[in-house]
């Protein structure tokens, strides 16, 4: 599993957990590319000027957080939404999230979130992750 | 005697035949028609003494005078006439007596030897004229004096007997028919009537002769002429003479009515008069004695009562008047003895079916006229009259009753203004008695200056009615809430009119502004229990959101911790970022308190503020920022200067929305604040104004008051602020709406309906 390396980002106001999620996923998988947004807007533009017109695909593994100030977590995936399928296909979005509400019915509305975790992120969590998508990813 | 008896028997006058015997008269015949008027069988009366037949009755004139008539009749060898002979005759069913005048004629038959042994007594009912007359005289109608010039001449003449054979040709002629014709007796007997007929009436007469000759009895008038030549109206009857089942000739009688028509045609002018004086038709008259007993009652008391005239006589009139009707009857009635006309209000009368009728009666004492020797009563049916009167009063009385009992106050109006009626209810309402009501009219109840009076006003004009509130004054110069339902009529005399029906509605206004102040306090526990219920859902949110957060970061790190392969240098800082949530989790804590200190602090009492003072302590309290950033805090609160409100929440709402545009100040730019109190109408506003970093609300206006909501991601803050003011804003009744332009500032509006901060 770990044979692969993968391209990781996490967007979270919150540094602390972005400082959490560095460790964690350096711990699980210690060739990752690792990038930390603090701010969704600069995330989006890094996403734009990386993602698109790359020579071959790159698959990231996004954590989102949802509670930001300038921007939630759910707008950050209505603009995400609006780039090129061949963007889109190269990320597994994943909602991290503090909080302990129930986001089914947010599911429905944004088929493109994998799945939504709870804080901490944890190896646990990561390895879970893989497990459970292997069939599904084209690595 | 053969002829006569014919004649006698046939003669359309009630006659008697009277013998003179020994110088005594004896009833020798009496005519059917005498029977049929006197109630009286010929057995009865044939060879009696005319005493004995008709006795002497309180109710007579005395029979000397009819003897006295017989007598000069018989000495004088003409006829005698009693004009008037009163003589009642007995009814002798019930033992009563009913009123009788008549006219005797005592008409002396010679016989060959110019002996008198017989003498016709011809009488003639003449009740009614004579009570005509007495009507008349009760009316003081004069009879003209022709009428008593011709009474007086007919008194004098005699009728003239005749008979005739089938030619027409004089057989037999009395006396008086020498003197109608003025032609001697001789002359007569050779001559045929034809001569004597007025040309015009010839053809007539004739006729009439030739009918009787057939065997038909004739009476007729006709226009003859005497042997002087002079105009003779006469009334005629003929009668066939039989001798077995052959008729041989006519027997007739020829009376001069020439003066008589004359009369009679100034009588019937005086009728007319009368009549058009007495309303005639259902007019009763009846005359009583002086204890009130019938003696008379005219024919009209069949179609009028259905009582025929005879069965009153002798009877009591207050019989048939209803018993409760009698006593005061009777003592109006009583007044006649001094009075000679008195008019008895309407009383109910029995008729012949057994029912009430109501009558109403004028009596005139006619005791000392001798013709009358009674009391008149002119009765009238006054039943439909009275019923519809009744009808009337009875929906009068129903209205009466309604507008008396009613609990609502019910004026009657000039719709002016004037008062022309008020009920007991309005009486007591008003504190005032009709009569001051009436004096002082609608401005003294209605208060004038109720700016809903003229609308009221109008809509009746335009409607005919209208119900309204309005206000009321009572005498003690206090003032109620009345509902008054008012309406324009025309009165029976087509004046116009309207009615108030007004009701007190001062308990039924205290139960509204009960309710409606149930209401209001259903209002503000409403207002509470959404406000707690945000509180929740707030407080849920901080939960999840803010205090999860640390408590997830520190569950985090330290499970790194946990981890010993990590350096001391990372460790460290691992364990710094710990106490960093923790301290994080902390202030969750105290603003998680402030927030719940806000519905502790709602219950704390409404005081004055001035607004000067709020901003002055705000300026204060961060005077040392306002000196280093060099920021302007102008304001200007001339229109409002003072509001009353919770102090607290007043203070935490300036200082929060004031602070607030301090940490938003644009950099490079010398931050101007300005706060601005204002009145539109009746709503008290609130200006805050600030030219810092502004926003971009077009995606965020509902979020901007959120909780924990950060707009600006290189500023301190954690969102609790502007949820603060907005909170608190709404608890004290007021709403907060902000709009904003990036790098143009911002403006926060507070809008307070005036009365939540002036009362």
């Amino acid at each position: 599993m770990k044979s692969q390396s993968l391209s990781y980002m996490v967007v979270d106001d919150d540094s602390t957990n972005n400082l959490i999620c560095d460790f964690i996923i350096r711990k699980f998988d210690k060739d990752a590319i690792i990038n930390l947004f603090l701010e969704p807007e600069t995330a989006l533009s890094y996403i734009e000027n990386t993602y698109s017109g790359n020579s071959g695909p790159l698959p990231t593994v996004l954590f989102l957080d949802i509670n930001m100030p300038t921007m939630s977590g759910f707008e950050f995936l209505n603009e995400f939404n609006r780039f090129d399928l061949e963007v889109k296909q190269q990320f597994y979005i994943y909602i991290l999230s503090s909080s302990m509400e129930d986001f089914t019915s947010k599911a429905i509305k944004y088929p493109i979130v994998t799945g939504f975790l709870s804080k901490p992120l944890r190896i646990s969590t990561l390895e879970e992750i893989f497990n459970h998508n292997s069939i599904n990813k084209p690595f | 005697m053969r002829y006569y008896k014919n004649i006698f028997e046939n003669l359309p006058f009630p006659c008697l035949l009277f013998e003179k015997r020994n110088g005594i008269f004896i009833i020798k015949e009496a005519n059917s028609n005498y029977c049929n008027v006197t109630g009286r069988k010929k057995e009865e009366l044939k060879n009696k003494l005319i005493e004995e037949v008709f006795p002497e009755n309180p109710f007579s004139m005395g029979l000397n005078e009819f003897r006295n008539s017989l007598q000069i009749a018989c000495s004088t060898h003409k006829s005698h006439k009693i004009e008037i002979h009163r003589y009642d005759i007995l009814n002798k069913q019930n033992g009563s007596y009913a009123i009788k005048y008549w006219e005797i004629e005592n008409i002396p038959i010679f016989e060959n030897s110019g002996e008198i042994i017989y003498i016709l007594n011809v009488i003639k009912d003449i009740t009614s004229e004579i009570l005509e007359r007495g009507r008349c005289n009760m009316l003081q109608v004069k009879l003209d004096a022709k009428t008593e010039k011709h009474e007086h001449f007919a008194g004098s003449i005699s009728d003239g007997l005749f008979s005739l054979d089938k030619e027409g040709n004089f057989l037999s002629l009395n006396k008086g028919l020498i003197e109608i014709a003025e032609t001697s007796e001789k002359d007569l007997l050779k001559m045929n009537f034809l001569p004597f007929c007025d040309q015009g009436d010839r053809e007539n007469i004739v006729k009439r002769f030739q009918a009787a000759l057939r065997g038909n009895n004739q009476n007729f008038h006709a226009n003859f002429i005497s042997g002087k030549g002079n105009n003779k109206f006469l009334e005629i009857s003929l009668v066939p003479l039989r001798n077995g089942d052959i008729i041989t000739g006519l027997y007739g009688i020829a009376k001069d009515i020439t003066r008589l028509k004359e009369s009679e045609e100034a009588l019937l002018q005086s009728e007319r008069k009368f009549k058009a004086l007495v309303q005639e038709g259902s007019d009763l008259i009846g005359i009583l004695d002086i204890e009130g007993k019938y003696k008379f009652v005219s024919e009209t008391s069949t179609s009028v009562l259905g009582i025929p005239p005879g069965e009153f006589i002798g009877k009591t009139a207050f019989d048939f008047i209803h018993p409760q009707d009698q006593d005061r009857v009777i003592k109006e009635f009583s007044a006649l003895e001094e009075i000679n006309q008195i008019q008895i209000k309407p009383f109910r009368f029995k008729n012949g079916d057994g029912k009430w009728r109501w009558v109403e009666t004028k009596a005139t004492n006619l005791i000392n006229d001798p013709a009358i020797d009674g009391i008149v009563t002119n009765s009238r049916d006054v039943t439909d009259h009275i019923n519809s009167q009744k009808t009337i009063i009875e929906s009068e009385e129903r209205y009466r009753s309604f507008f008396e009992n009613s609990t609502d106050a019910i004026l009657v109006t000039v719709p002016d203004g004037e008062i022309l009626a008020a009920n007991p209810s309005a009486c007591q309402m008003f504190q005032r008695t009709e009569k001051e009501l009436c004096l002082l009219g609608r401005g003294a109840v209605t208060d004038l200056m109720d700016p809903r009076l003229a609308g009221a006003l109008k809509l009746r004009n335009e409607t005919g009615t209208a119900t309204v509130e309005l206000n009321f004054f009572r005498k003690d110069g206090t003032q109620f809430p009345g509902e008054i339902t008012s309406s324009i009529f025309i009165d029976s005399e087509g004046n116009l009119r309207s009615s108030m029906i007004i009701r007190d509605i001062t308990e039924r206004k205290i139960a509204e502004n009960k309710l409606l102040e149930l209401n209001k306090s259903l209002k503000i526990n409403t207002r509470e229990l959404i406000g707690a219920n945000k509180g929740l859902e707030q407080f849920s949110y901080i939960l999840s959101h803010n205090l999860r957060a640390p408590v997830a970061n520190i569950l985090g790190l330290a499970e790194l911790l946990n981890d010993k392969e990590y350096s001391k240098e990372i460790q460290l800082n691992l364990s710094k970022e710990i106490h960093k949530n923790a301290e994080r989790m902390d202030k969750v804590f105290k603003d998680l308190n402030q927030i719940l200190q806000i519905n502790h602090e709602l219950s704390e009492s409404k005081q004055a503020i001035n607004l000067n003072e709020v901003v002055q302590s705000i300026k204060v309290s961060l005077q040392d920022l306002i000196k280093r950033e060099n920021i302007s805090i102008i304001t200007n609160f001339e229109e409002i200067t003072h509001i009353k409100s919770i102090s607290s929440f007043v203070h935490s709402i300036f200082y929060n929305l004031i602070f607030n545009s301090i940490k938003f100040r644009r950099p490079g730019v010398d931050s101007v604040i300005r706060v601005t109190s204002k009145k539109e109408n009746s709503t008290i506003i609130f200006i805050f104004e600030d030219n810092g970093l502004g926003l971009d609300l077009t995606k965020k206006q509902d979020e901007i008051f959120g909780l924990y909501k950060r707009f600006h991601p290189h500023v301190e803050g954690k969102g609790l602020g502007l949820f603060m003011v907005k909170t608190q804003t709404e608890m004290l009744g007021g709403k907060i709406t902000m709009c904003s332009q990036v790098n143009s500032g911002s403006t926060f509006i507070i809008e307070f309906q005036d009365q939540i901060l002036m009362q």
